[in-house]
């Protein structure tokens, strides 16, 4: 289940992410930049090959830590809109594991502010991934 | 006390549960948990001495007195390095 208001928008889901939904979401008549990053599942690490990846996450947790990036990331920059959403599970080669879309009145702060969260998100949000190499496994933190 | 344990990732594949209920003497703290983990499971060791820990989904670098019903999480750095 998202959660958020009329300024952002958080999902954690276990199906394909509609990059739309982040998009239609922050679309706002204020803003002048709309900004939409994708990570997708590269088909290997440092050259060697990946089958695919699963993703867990302590999903309460992730929420709150990812509502507390947005909110510093409102503080730190002039921004409208922000949708975070976030994929568990086996993901494909190629298929998009996370999508941040940002909405900012000029195009600058939009760019600063999605490489804040991602940034962020990769060191406090409690998610990990398994890369699956076919011989075996490996866990990572996202 | 009652401590719930949330296990992911390196340590729900190692320990071979997602949660552990774990009884505690009243006073005990989040150093007498990690301890208690070492003790029992010391394949986890080595991952434990590069973990974060969480407790009631807030990080914790401090060692706090745990509570009734306190759920404690072990948070896996960035590069867990499990084969």
């Amino acid at each position: 289940m998202p959660i958020g208001n009329n300024f952002f928008y958080i999902d954690i889901v276990k199906t394909n992410i509609d990059v739309n939904i982040a998009l239609n979401f922050v679309s706002d008549p204020a803003a002048g930049s709309v900004l939409l990053f994708n990570g997708t599942v590269r088909d290997n690490e440092d050259g060697t090959p990946v089958k695919f990846l699963y993703y867990e996450a302590y999903e309460e947790m992730a929420l709150k830590e990812i509502d507390k990036l947005i909110s510093d990331a409102f503080k730190k920059y002039d921004l409208n809109k922000i949708a975070v959403i976030h994929r568990t599970g086996k993901i494909e080669i190629g298929e998009i594991s996370i999508s941040i879309a940002v909405s900012s009145p000029h195009r600058d702060t939009s760019y600063l502010a999605s490489k804040f969260l991602i940034d962020n998100i990769k060191e406090t949000v409690p998610i990990w991934k398994k890369e699956s190499f076919g011989d075996h496994e490996k866990w990572k933190r996202i | 006390m009652q401590i719930k344990l949330k296990l992911f990732a390196a340590f729900k594949d190692l320990i071979g549960k997602s949660e552990l209920d774990l009884n505690f003497e009243e006073g005990a703290t989040l150093e007498d948990l990690k301890n208690y983990i070492k003790t029992s499971y010391p394949e986890v060791n080595r991952l434990i001495s590069i973990s974060k820990f969480a407790v009631n989904m807030e990080y914790r670098d401090d060692n706090p007195v745990l509570s009734n019903n306190d759920e404690v999480t072990i948070i896996m750095p960035v590069s867990g390095g499990l084969i």
